[in-house]
Formats: C-alpha cells, structure tokens, sequence
C-alpha cells in the first residue's frame, strides 16, 4: 500500500540552522528513532566534527554527544533500548549518554556479530533479503522469506505496534513491512513510500512512518493508504421508480489497494432522484455506500455522481 | 539551556600606576594596554580561567563569595599576576581582588561536597587548600593524597570524597568518569558521558554534576549517580561556556542551588573588563518548538490530528508547556482546548476540516 505523505521533506539542520554535511554514512542504519528524543542519528554539521545528534520530526537537530566509531544499533527487544556492537562484542547502548556502555554484556570468543535485533530466545538479521535468525549472533540461517515480489536488502529496523512486532524497511524498493518476532510471520501487509530512501522507521506512539530521503531529508508518512482512483457509483440492484436501492464507490490507492475511512460526497447531476447521505465513509475494502431514492412515476436515466478530495 | 538566575558585576582591572613594581623596574611589557584610549595596566588574555569556586563567608547580605581564580598578564615585571576576584553571590556585587597566593602552573583546583578545596598538583598529588584572607590559596609541603603510589598516572580532572573514601576522575580525553578507591586507588566502576569529563562538582553522597566537552564550544552537564553509575540527565548549561578554559569555567552552587559560569566577553574599548559570573537554576528550558506536523491526511469534513513538540537545546522533551494552533483560513477550525505537552514534550492538536483546500498552521506556546 502506498502511503501518504504527511509532512515533508524537512531538510536537516544542526543547532541554529546550520546545514548538514553528511548524515552518518551512505545508509541509515545507524540511526535509531526514541519517543521522546527523535531520530537519533551521526550527523556532521558542516565545517564541524561528526557527533550524535537528536533529530526532530521538522528536521531540526541538536547534537548530544560523540563517539568515533559508528556502527548500527541493535534493536534489543530482549532488554529494551539499544546495543552497539563491536566486532564479536555487544554493548548496551546509552542514548543519554550516546555512547556504549564501557564493559560488553555479550562476546562471541570469534567472527563478526551482525545482528539487527535481540529477541528473548535469538537474534535476527534481515540484511539478505530475508529474514534470518542465529543463536549465537554470528551463524545465521534463514527462517522466514519475504512474500511477495523481493524486497531487497533490509536496512533500519524500528519498533513496531507491539513488542513483539518489528518494522523493516527496504530502501531500494521503499517498502516497508512488520515482523512478528514470535510467531515468525509477517503482519499487515506491504507498504511503500513509492521511492527508494535510506531508511524508514514506525512511530508507533502516533502510528506513522518517518522516512529519510535519499537527499538526506525527513518526510513523515501516515499508516495509510494514499488514495489514487474512485471508482464511478455503481447500483446494487435495478434501478426503479419507487424503489430505494444501494449505490457504491470504491477508493483504491495505486497499487489497487483499499483506501479505509475516507470521506466520499454524493450527488444527483442528472435525473430525478434523491441520495439517504450526502457524504459516506469507506469502509476496510475502500467501498462507500449510499441509497438512491428513485421517486414514484419517475421514468428515464439518473446519474450519480461520487466525489473524493485527496 | 537553563534558566539564568544570576549576573555578576564585571571585575576591576588596575591602573597601571596601582600596579606594585617589582623585580625589574624598568622592564615593560604589553605597551598596547596603555596606549589610548585603553587605560589599563593588567587584563585576562583568554587563556588563563585557573578555577572558579564558592566559599561559605556569612555576610550582611548574604552567605557565600564567588572567587575566579584568574591567571592575568601586566606591564610591570614579571608580566603576570595571578588573582582571586571576589563576587557577592547574591547580590553579584564586585567585592575586590587578592592575590592567589599559589601559581596555577600545573594545578587543577576541585571542591568537595563539604566545600573543602583540592588541589591536584602534576598530575600526581592531592593537596588540601585553604583560603587565607591575606596569603590566598595555600597548601601543605606534603600531599595529602599521592595519585602516583595508587597508580593512578592520567588524572587530568578530579573530586574527592573523603567520606565515602572515594576519588572520582577522569584522564584526558576521555567520555567516561571513572570512581575510585581513595585509599588503594581501586577502579570500582566507570560511567560512559557524552563528551571528554572536564569539570566534576560533587551534588550529594552519590550523585555529581559532571562538565563534559567536545570539539566544539557548547557545553553539556551532565548528573550522574556515581553510587551506582547511572547517568541520570544531560542538559546545557547556558549558550556556551567561556571559549577558554573550559574545564575550569564552570561550578556547582551547593547552597544557591546554580551553576555559576565565566562568561568572558571581549573587553570594552578602554580596556575594562566586560565578562561576569552568570548563574544558571538547573531547569531546562525550551528553545524551540517544531513544526505542525498532521498525524493522519487531512480532509474535509474530518478532524486531523496535529502533532507538535517543544524541546530544549540537546533535543530534550519539555513538558506542560501549552501549545495554541492558529490556521490563517476559514476552511479549517481548531477543535477542542489547547492541548499540554507530555513527558515526550508532544502536543496533539485537533483541526477540523471545514472545506477543501489549502492552509498555513501556526503553533505556538505557552511555558
């Protein structure tokens, strides 16, 4: 389903509107979104060193603190918050702090640990195109593969609506969707920005999407689709003089999907007849409903119209 | 940002010709400080904050005297004096100048929770100082503590707490606080900050406000429970600290509550000083609020949801500020009461749709 835009792009700046040089490396993966701090990400302000900075929903940034070694950030849905990994080591992340604790709460004795997630019983990484999971943090194994046409490598990983839910993003395809950790399945259907980017991540507190554009700019999306087409109103039944009979429309977003609790305006443009509801709201398959009053000894062709403002 | 509370009185150079003469009567230094319209024989070139601190001196008006332990260039022999500027702490009122008695050279001053002043000397050994009302700051011949038989070579910031028999510390260039044993030199635990430690001011019998820096000139605080190595908040202590000296800048205020911090300005065209001692209550204040932001796609004839946030100047949520939504068009109606800003300093706002088209939304708040 193709979201729609709510906000944005919001280009980047650092305290006092100083534009951005860069914003951590080419992807986003090393940037976290925190209710009530904002997108935390490495960004260098320009003519100044690189440092952790809190990046508001509007683009404005404040930066916190600093740390030489950038790395993504592991979603620890185990423990809560963040690690840092390093090399065969996990440190718990501090957002205060924007640093890694000084002592490791997890070492592998060899090879490179590239985990995405902590879960309560595995690890999970979905940087190869599917879904794969690892006991040790190091040897993975597939364990669920993406449905539907291949999404491409998986980048930032968020929170989803429930803590056993994460929300991956895929940026050359702008597609996003939820896992549920427990269960193994993915949940609630594909969505898409409709362009490529460097990460998206889920605010679950207010249920939209928080996208960093490939021209390092911040747009906000809603968990909802964009509406593309209306269909024309089409009667349930034949249309007779004395009858009441039900009309519908349906919304569809681009992709074909239903657009849900949208507002469509009726209206009689030819012919002799009365509509129950001036306005109707899509239900989940993107259909509105009205009833068309065709009066008593009334003869010829009625046209109904259905209107939508997107 | 806090909130400020207090403002000093700048600080009095001398004439020249108030200056004492000594050593070498003919030597001049700085001819630039007397040449017109500049007037005075002595000023502070940036480089050399030694330490500012707060002593418990019960007075008509108030209970405390701010020193700035300042290290300063003159035209007389031997081109530098170093001083202790005295403040009224409450009422800011310039009080005069002493000699500090000691020499900053290679000196780190510290202040104990008890107000008791350390001094780390090479980075090696821990003199209790005293301040004399005539002879300044002065210490014993013998250290009271040597960081050397503990093994501890690197301290470059440092607090002593002899009642828990603690030594909190730092080494240079380095995000992390480090607590020790006083007696064996022991590393108990050590607290990652978000920047290189530079100035440690106890609070109570755990937790410190500690003074962090970076690359750049902002400066963060932060208060950490060293007790059980939590690192509790961070927030900015002013716009900036001075641009010199950083680490030796900024204090605690046990009793008033505030951080006091040399503010140095540039001085004024007869050569005066211009920079003071501000106060700041530790409450983070709001600097910005962002944008409207419609949480769900607005429509006519439908209420959206409008998200906003106000944060302080590290990002930080402010809460219980109250935010006013103000569209500049009749086709949208704000609905309800102005909405408060949680513990994640976010407001949600309600318009409603009133017919199609397009607006401009402006928040705006109340703290």
């Amino acid at each position: 389903m193709a979201l729609e835009l709510l906000a944005g792009p919001h280009p980047i700046t650092t305290d006092g509107g100083t534009p951005i040089a860069s914003f951590s490396n080419s992807s986003g993966m090393e940037a976290a979104y925190i209710q009530g701090l904002g997108l935390f990400a490495n960004i260098t302000p320009a003519g100044e060193t690189a440092e952790y900075c809190a990046v508001q929903l509007d683009g404005t940034a404040h930066r916190r603190g600093w740390r030489n070694a950038i790395v993504p950030l592991v979603l620890n849905l185990r423990d809560g918050g963040f690690a840092w990994p390093n090399v065969n080591q996990l440190y718990t992340f501090d957002v205060l702090a924007a640093t890694a604790e000084p002592t490791p709460f997890y070492t592998v004795p060899s090879g490179i640990l590239t985990m995405q997630v902590i879960c309560a019983d595995r690890y999970l990484r979905f940087s190869l195109g599917s879904v794969q999971t690892s006991v040790d943090g190091v040897t993975f194994t597939t364990e669920h593969v993406w449905s539907g046409s291949a999404p491409g490598v998986g980048n930032t990983v968020s929170r989803g609506g429930a803590p056993n839910i994460v929300c991956v993003s895929f940026p050359s395809s702008g597609q996003i969707r939820f896992y549920d950790v427990l269960r193994k399945v993915e949940v609630g259907g594909v969505r898409y920005t409709g362009e490529a980017n460097r990460g998206i991540w889920y605010v679950p507190k207010h249920d939209v999407f928080l996208e960093l554009t490939t021209d390092v700019k911040l747009k906000i999306f809603a968990n909802a689709v964009r509406p593309a087409s209306l269909a024309n109103p089409a009667a349930l039944a034949t249309v007779q003089a004395g009858r009441a009979v039900q009309v519908r429309t349906r919304l569809l977003g681009a992709q074909s999907e239903p657009c849900a609790d949208e507002r469509v305006n009726w209206s009689i443009t030819a012919g002799s007849g009365s509509l129950a509801e001036a306005q109707s709201t899509t239900d989940a398959s993107g259909y509105a409903y009205n009833t068309l009053v065709a009066p008593v000894g009334s003869s010829g062709n009625v046209t109904v119209q259905a209107t939508a403002s997107f | 940002m806090l909130r400020q509370t207090f403002t000093s009185e700048p600080f009095l150079y001398r004439l020249a010709a108030d200056i004492p003469i000594t050593g070498f009567p003919g030597a001049h230094y700085y001819p630039e400080y007397t040449t017109p319209p500049r007037i005075y024989g002595e000023e502070y070139d940036g480089g050399g904050v030694v330490a500012l601190f707060v002593q418990e001196e019960p007075r008509v008006d108030g209970y405390e005297v701010v020193y700035l332990w300042l290290q300063q260039n003159q035209i007389n022999w031997p081109s530098y004096n170093y001083a202790l500027h005295r403040w009224n702490a409450t009422t800011g009122t310039y009080l005069g100048r002493q000699d500090a008695g000691l020499s900053p050279y290679l000196s780190t001053l510290a202040q104990s929770r008890d107000g008791t002043l350390w001094l780390l000397y090479d980075v090696s050994s821990i003199y209790k100082a005293r301040l004399d009302p005539a002879a300044g700051l002065v210490i014993d011949a013998t250290p009271d503590y040597s960081l050397a038989a503990l093994g501890l070579t690197g301290l470059q910031t440092f607090s002593v707490d002899v009642e828990q028999n603690l030594l909190l510390g730092s080494e240079a260039v380095s995000d992390s606080l480090g607590v020790y044993n006083l007696t064996t030199g022991a590393l108990i635990r050590e607290i990652k900050t978000p920047g290189m430690v530079s100035q440690i001011m106890p609070e109570d019998l755990g937790r410190c406000y500690v003074a962090v820096a970076n690359s750049f000139t902002d400066r963060r605080v932060c208060l950490v429970n060293y007790a059980t190595g939590e690192l509790q908040s961070v927030f900015k202590v002013g716009d900036t600290f001075s641009p010199y000296s950083v680490q030796h800048a900024v204090t605690w205020d046990r009793k008033y509550r505030r951080f006091l911090v040399w503010n140095y300005a540039p001085i004024a065209i007869d050569g005066q000083n211009t920079s003071v001692v501000k106060g700041y209550f530790p409450q983070p204040q709001p600097v910005g609020i962002t944008k409207p932001i419609p949480l769900r796609p607005p429509r006519k004839y439908r209420s959206t949801p409008i998200l906003t946030r106000i944060y302080g100047d590290l990002g930080e949520p402010m809460p219980g500020a109250r935010v006013t939504l103000s569209p500049d068009s009749g086709i949208a109606t704000v609905t309800g009461f102005p909405g408060l800003t949680d513990s994640d300093g976010e407001s949600v706002g309600t318009i409603y749709g009133a017919d199609a088209g397009s607006l401009t939304l402006t928040a705006s708040a109340t703290v």
